[in-house]
């Protein structure tokens, strides 16, 4: 396997504030990479340095052998890489299929004309459960359709690379489950490498072969889902949260079933 | 909630809406015919009105579309007026000179690109200076004084059609662009510049786009108004009316909509018409197309196209409501 993607030394502030310290990392083609750690942990920041939407203080950003940091958003994602946004960003007043055909338009895909990239945005708005809502605005969604409508767009782009920041939040559990086989169809099917950023632990545990735990914009630990659920640091980070691995229903606690209630 | 669809983007509304405008510029292309030979001269009154539609339509696509605030619209006017003067006078017939003057239009709004390359406010501002810095340069590069030659005076009925062929291909030619990948891309700049670049949409590239087309269009409906009006001269750049006139129009009628430019433009055209004929001084219109302004902000700040249709769809649901019910029953 070759390596798709890689950070070198990436270091990200904010004013006083330092999101991401000198973080190195690397995906290669066809992973799926879980990246996790408690809010404020420079995750999301990570995401918006690779879409080129900030340029790193310092570091490298390394996509397919090409140095692509300070690159404009719309060149990085011409070149492969898309993105869902945690608070999601519709195009309110399209129509769920105008907002993926602007996807099909301008990404990757680079689909010549609207009517001709039609059919094409039909077929991922199936995979991604909102045909039906096709003519809504996207405004007219709710909350979980609209983080569908995200997938969507970010798919007609035909990525290699696609980042979800935290699609799964407030979605039931059957929903996950459909999020999940989607991704595992997305990488089977079309090659495509994912990361994705989620609290949603069952999610994580599920579908990541590989985990990057940030904690104040540092890296604490990297390893399998098993590996990352018994590190101490982790634990630590997450002060003394459980993770559960989520694979076998009996060993979930009661406080567990009210957090996922509380979600859904 | 009633949920609304203001796009341009294909849907049912916007070919109702075009399929309206077709048959109103097929009225306007049937008017002349209806009105006696004596009675020709009469087209003079209405052939202004072609001016003021092709201004609304280029502002509506730079300020409504693409986001740009051009408070000076004036001098792409002005520039394609003098230019096509100028090239009258070197001897080149009409239609090429009003084309020459859209080309000068179109060559002067690349220019005006880097000006909103690093901040858009900036551009806004730059708008607002050039046609006083253009006035002085025209005085000396073009001259200052331009007139129609004999040669390519039209007849009142040649002068209407001219206008309205260049209002309906401003019109329709916007449209099409709008339908188009052009208009998705500065559709999405519209809603979401983050979400549009993270989608592969290069922005600074469809807002050019967008300022050039709507430049050539300003500059074409200088050059048809110098045809009007017979002579004009440099002051031209001064006069703010060109400027917010449009502006008005297309924010009373619906900015960033395709009935609004259209509907704003036509609702100035009758006061101004009024005013006019029944109280005969140009003052009143402003006064009159002012106190209009005001009560559409206050009362419909969306304009008046997409309160409108808000309004027709309410009525429209409410009968298929009552008929499914009496269906049922
Ligand atoms: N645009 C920004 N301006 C200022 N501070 C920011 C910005 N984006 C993120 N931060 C700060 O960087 C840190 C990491 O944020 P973020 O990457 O959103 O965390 P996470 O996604 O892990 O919850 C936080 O302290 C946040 O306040
Ligand atoms: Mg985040």
């Amino acid at each position: 396997m070759a390596g798709l993607l890689s950070l070198d030394g990436v270091t990200k502030s904010f004013g006083g504030v330092t999101a991401v310290k000198g973080l190195s990392l690397s995906v290669d083609e066809g992973e799926i990479v879980g990246i996790i750690g408690p809010n404020g942990a420079g995750k999301t920041t990570v995401f918006n340095l690779i879409a080129g939407i900030y340029k790193p203080n310092a570091g490298r950003i390394i996509f397919q052998g090409t140095l692509i940091n300070g690159k404009n958003p719309f060149q990085i994602c011409k070149l492969g890489i898309a993105r869902t946004f945690q608070t999601v960003r519709p195009f309110p007043k399209m129509t769920a299929i105008d907002n993926v055909i602007v996807g099909a338009l301008f990404g990757r895909a680079r689909i010549s004309s609207p009517s001709s990239s039609r059919e094409y945005c039909e077929k991922i708005l199936q995979v991604v459960g909102l045909y039906q809502k096709r003519d809504r605005l996207a405004r007219e969604l709710t909350l979980a359709e609209q983080r569908k409508l995200e997938l969507a767009r970010a798919l007609a782009t035909r990525p290699q690379l696609l980042m979800l920041d935290e699609l799964m939040a407030g979605l039931t559990s059957a929903e996950i489950s459909e999020e999940l086989e989607i991704i595992r169809m997305l990488r089977a099917e079309h090659k495509i490498t994912v990361m994705l950023i989620e609290h949603v632990m069952r999610a994580v545990m599920q579908i990541c072969e590989r985990v990057i735990v940030l904690d104040h914009g540092v890296r604490i630990a990297e390893g399998t889902p098993a590996q990352i659920a018994s590190d101490p640091l982790v634990i630590k980070a997450y002060m003394g949260e459980r993770i559960k691995t989520g694979n076998k229903p009996e060993e979930t606690t009661s406080a567990d079933q009210e957090s996922e209630a509380s979600e859904s | 909630m009633m949920a609304l669809n203001f796009s341009v983007l294909p849907g049912k509304r916007g070919t109702i809406s075009s399929t309206i405008v077709l048959f109103g510029l097929l009225c306007a292309a049937v008017f002349p015919l209806v009105l006696r030979q004596t009675n020709q001269t009469s087209l003079l009154l209405f052939s202004i009105y072609f001016v003021w539609l092709t201004l609304a339509q280029s502002w509506n696509l730079m300020g409504g579309y693409a986001g740009l605030l051009n408070l000076g619209l004036v001098s792409f006017f002005a520039l394609g007026a003098t230019v096509s003067g100028a090239s009258m006078h070197a001897g080149l017939s009409l239609a090429p000179s009003i084309l020459l003057g859209g080309l000068a239009g179109a060559l002067f709004a690349v220019a005006l690109i880097p000006t909103f390359r690093l901040r858009s406010d900036y551009f806004a501002i730059a708008t607002l200076v050039i046609p006083v810095l253009m006035k002085p340069l025209v005085e000396f590069f073009i001259g200052t004084d331009f007139l129609v030659p004999s040669a390519d005076i039209t007849s009142a009925i040649d002068q209407y059609y001219i206008g309205l062929v260049i209002t309906g291909f401003s019109i329709f030619g916007i449209y099409l662009l709008m339908r188009s990948k052009v208009g998705y891309a500065l559709k999405a700049i519209g809603e979401d510049e983050l979400a549009s670049s993270s989608l592969g949409v290069n922005i600074l590239l469809f807002k050019s786009i967008a300022l050039v087309v709507g430049g050539f269009v300003a500059s074409i409906a200088g050059s048809y108004f110098l045809e009007y009006i017979g002579s004009i001269n440099s002051t031209i750049f001064l006069n703010l009316t060109y400027s917010l006139f449009p502006i008005f129009m297309v924010i009373i009628g619906g900015i960033g909509t395709f009935e609004g430019p259209i509907l704003g433009a036509l609702i100035f055209s009758v006061v101004n018409y009024s005013t006019e004929n029944y109280f005969s001084g140009s003052t009143y219109d402003v006064l009159l197309f002012s106190v209009v302004i005001m009560i559409v902000a206050v009362l419909i700040p969306r304009g008046i196209a997409p309160s409108a249709l808000a309004l027709t769809k309410r009525i429209t649901s409410r009968h298929s409501t009552k008929a499914v019910i009496s269906q049922t029953a």
